[in-house]
């Protein structure tokens, strides 16, 4: 069916002369990073405060276990740029995968992730273990301020809340349904 | 089958509607506390009232400029005006792409839209990839929750199912294992599919673009590893703004099963690169509803399921109590405004308790519309002859006191009969009247 | 003095004659003529959940004509309030009497906290209760606020009971979840509606209620119907008989 039909049928198209009016007194956080690591803990995702010089060396310390490790930054301890491969399906074996988020959430411990030099969308889902790495200083306290920060002209982007998780089975929650069973949150300190 | 009788045979396993009753509350006081923990819930329940209720009186505004953005970012954009337009289109991308195995993230528009039969039977191979869903369709079920389609299942029974259809280890139900014994199969079928499907929580006219919330990731594994990706929507997932999200993100999970929010809360606004990505929007009965003054407000729903979790009947009666594909307080709603007259029972399934209500996220009056639809119910003369007969006979019997009285009477001379006929129902004595009834002792009085 | 029209809906009538004359009682006491016209029966509400409005229509006229000149229409029955104050402009054609019995048609239990402003009772009830919230009251009426919001709690009914000596209230795990009465939904889903009411006992009984009190009997009357099937010891009072000095006899 063509859009003009289709509307048609809806009717409604006068454009709306008001914006809608949304006053919500919502709670700011004084101390954000207490109240954003609480909630990383909540969701099942380690947090941790790293300064800046030791982002290597604690990743490698992460990783020891870990055989394929990708991210699209240069890091010494990558295996592999995921952004070099063709087919995503060929990052099926990736256990780490190191990606950058912009700001984290304290209400609920989501991290909001928009890579616009990354290729493939997989990566944030198709590995063991999910690293993400966050300024210290870029967190917001609800959701609200989250969509405030947030260009409506993007391409794609993601709020991670915790590893992949389902609970369809009698309500027991299990951790690692599909995608990342360990997230981890580094917040960078300058 | 009525609801009433479907009722009865899901209550004739006490202990098992007990689980299930006790299963769903626990879901009810998760929710409790999430949204008990955000002072400002009522504002919020209040904003997405005022968004939707906006959206839906300007939907065809907003479609229009939902389309156009999409398209700007390179998405394509179809218009289905039903459920056969909609698998139509759907089918027809998946040939043109000679896709052949397709996985599928949860979307109940799927559902109500019966696609997955519709690929089937064109030689599609298509897996559900939520776990709950994949449950439901090994066993040739289906989902008996909006959120939980597989509550309805005991561990048991799945380990039983995996034995048989995953070659699973005997005698093993535990949660955890079964959960990775399904990860690994539908990894498979991940890497394995040329084509995603995926629902819509949220589509925003501002941006042209999608958001999918699901706690496994199952939507984010599949778009990303196929090379075309198809959303499904309903015309009533339209959202004017970005910023808008900020209200409906916090709501949508936390009532749904007491999360602050699902794991993954997906912004599709492009395809990725080499991809393609197509957006169906289907009316399907929509646009009547939308016109219908007393009833648009059943468009309001995000589909977090609360309803059904707190509904005393829907806890005790199971999902697949209901004759529609959505269950519980809001898909009697919905069932009804498609077809009142073989829906009817759903209209009556309730106790008009208004626990919907007070847990609507977006404030619908749900035992106000379920009441509503009896009035049209009787109106449109589809209640039958004797229930109308006794209904009149009664409302002649208390408007005149003569009758009145007289059949009290009669219900006290003839009590211990009576009281020996369950006229109220098995598990219930009739009630015994006093000794003296309050008027005879005014009378008296005076 | 102001002028009470008594509403006792038809069951209350016959069955719980107790919890009409408690009424009575609490509002003579408080120096009210309380008059109880005779030719009333039923305001309606079976017809209305059922949909049969035109059924209902002759009721809620009648009950118009018989209370209209009252200065309060007062009823032990939340869910009987509810539809006179809720459902009856929607039934019937607008006048000016119809509002005037709208805005003063109360529930006894809401009359006693809104009107009277009740601060004391000379009562006593040394006995461990279950307060059974029924829908109506609650979530119409907003006799309290449900469970379900988040909103300051409250209950207006619960406020009478503590003016009560020696009473003890116990906590429910569902403090306000439905008995399954649903008028006519009682006949028409028996399973369900017994299924939710024994479900209701079980957990008064479990909280360790000697009695389960609430301020709509016909949820009482259908709980009560099913523990005396199920021969449990558990008895059940209309909050109003307590608030009038119930005895144990009763």
């Amino acid at each position: 069916m063509n859009i003009d039909s289709f509307i048609k049928t809806i009717g409604k198209e006068s454009k709306p002369s008001l914006d809608i009016k949304i006053e919500i007194d919502f709670e700011i956080f004084e101390d954000k990073e207490k109240a954003f690591l609480h909630s990383l803990k909540n969701v099942a995702v380690e947090g941790v405060v790293v300064k800046k010089a030791k982002i290597e060396e604690k990743i490698k310390e992460l990783s020891k276990d870990y055989k394929n490790i990708a991210s699209i930054y240069p890091f010494s301890i990558r295996t592999l740029n995921s952004n070099d491969i063709k087919d995503p399906k060929e990052l099926n074996n990736v256990d780490l995968s190191i990606v950058k988020g912009k700001f984290g959430v304290c209400e609920n411990g989501a991290v909001w992730i928009e890579e616009e030099e990354n290729i493939h969308r997989a990566i944030y889902s198709i590995c063991k273990h999910l690293l993400i790495l966050l300024d210290r200083d870029s967190l917001v306290s609800t959701m609200h301020e989250a969509y405030e920060r947030i260009d409506p002209s993007l391409s794609y982007g993601i709020f991670i809340s915790g590893p992949s998780k389902t609970a369809d089975i009698e309500q027991s929650l299990v951790i690692g349904a599909h995608g990342a069973k360990f997230v981890t949150v580094f917040l960078i300190d300058e | 089958m009525n609801h009433r009788e479907r009722a009865r045979e899901f209550l004739a396993d006490r202990e098992y509607a007990k689980w299930h009753d006790e299963a769903l509350w626990f879901v009810r006081m998760k929710r409790d506390a999430a949204a008990k923990s955000v002072k400002e819930w009522e504002d919020l329940r209040e904003a997405a009232e005022k968004i939707k209720e906006h959206t839906i009186e300007h939907l065809g505004f907003y479609l229009r400029e939902f389309a156009k953005n999409a398209s700007k970012k390179g998405i394509k954009v179809h218009f289905a005006k039903d459920a056969k337009e909609h698998n139509e289109i759907v089918y027809s991308i998946l040939k043109k792409h000679r896709v052949t195995k397709v996985v599928k993230s949860k979307s109940m528009l799927t559902e109500e839209c019966e696609l997955n039969p519709f690929l089937e039977s064109r030689g599609i191979e298509v897996t559900d990839t939520d776990l709950g869903e994949r449950i439901v369709q090994l066993r040739g079920d289906r989902p008996s929750h909006i959120v939980l389609p597989a509550i309805h299942l005991k561990k048991e029974q799945i380990g039983k199912l995996f034995e048989e259809k995953l070659h699973i280890e005997k005698g093993n139900s535990d949660p955890l294992y079964l959960t990775n014994e399904a990860r690994k199969d539908l990894r498979d079928k991940f890497l394995k599919a040329q084509g995603a499907i995926t629902g819509v929580n949220f589509a925003v006219s501002e941006t042209g673009g999608i958001v999918v919330c699901t706690n496994e990731g199952n939507a984010d594994l599949g778009t990303s590893l196929a090379k075309v990706h198809i959303a499904c929507m309903g015309i009533e997932k339209l959202i004017p703004k970005l910023k808008h999200l900020g209200v409906f993100t916090r709501l949508l999970a936390r009532n749904a099963t007491g999360q602050p929010i699902t794991s993954y809360t997906t912004h599709f606004n492009s395809p990725s690169k080499d991809k393609e990505m197509h957006i169906v929007i289907v009316d399907n009965g929509r646009s009547e509803i939308l016109k219908n003054k007393e009833h648009k407000k059943a468009l309001f729903c995000i589909r977090c399921g609360a309803c059904m979790n707190t509904c005393p009947i829907y806890r005790r009666s199971g999902g697949h109590s209901y004759s529609y594909v959505i269950p519980g307080p809001i898909g009697s709603v919905l069932a009804n405004a498609r077809d009142l007259k073989n829906n009817g029972d759903l209209a009556f399934a309730s106790t008009l308790c208004g626990s919907c209500t007070n847990i609507c996220p977006v404030k619908i009056d749900l035992h106000h519309q379920l009441f509503s639809y009896r009035k049209e119910y009787v109106q449109r003369g589809y209640m039958g002859f004797k229930k109308r007969l006794s209904y009149k006979t009664a409302s002649f019997i208390l408007r005149n006191p003569f009758f009145f009285l007289a059949s009290m009477k009669g219900y006290k001379a003839f009590y211990p009969f009576l009281s020996k006929m369950n006229l109220w129902g098995e598990g219930r004595a009739l009630p015994k009247p006093a000794k003296k009834s309050f008027r005879e002792i005014y009378k008296e009085m005076e | 003095m102001k002028r009470v029209g008594l509403f006792i809906p038809c069951y209350i009538d016959v069955f719980y004659p107790n919890a009409a004359l408690s009424t009575l009682k609490i509002l003579k006491d408080l120096g009210y003529e309380v008059d109880y016209p005779l030719n009333q029966s039923c305001c309606g509400q079976p017809f209305l959940n059922s949909g049969v409005f035109s059924e209902a229509k002759g009721l809620a006229e009648k009950f118009i004509e018989i209370f209209k000149d009252f200065d309060y229409v007062i009823a032990p029955s939340a869910s009987c309030v509810a539809t006179v104050r809720y459902r009856y402009r929607e039934l019937l054609k607008p006048s000016k009497e119809l509002e005037k019995i709208i805005a003063n048609t109360y529930e006894i239990c809401e009359f006693l906290h809104d009107v009277v402003k009740l601060k004391e009772l000379r009562v006593s009830f040394p006995h461990r209760v279950g307060f059974h919230q029924s829908c109506h009251g609650l979530r119409e009426l907003e006799l309290g606020v449900g469970s379900e919001l988040v909103k300051p709690q409250y209950s207006k009914v619960k406020y009478l009971l503590n003016l009560v000596k020696d009473i003890e209230i116990v906590d429910l795990k569902r403090p306000d979840e439905c008995c399954g009465f649903g008028g006519t939904f009682s006949i028409n889903e028996p399973e369900i509606s017994i299924a939710m009411g024994r479900d209701r006992i079980e957990d008064h009984k479990k909280a360790g209620a000697e009695y389960i009190v609430g301020y709509d009997m016909s949820c009482l009357m259908h709980m009560e119907a099913i523990a005396k099937r199920e021969n449990e010891d558990i008895k059940f009072l209309h909050v109003v008989e307590i608030l009038a000095g119930a005895d144990d006899e009763s």
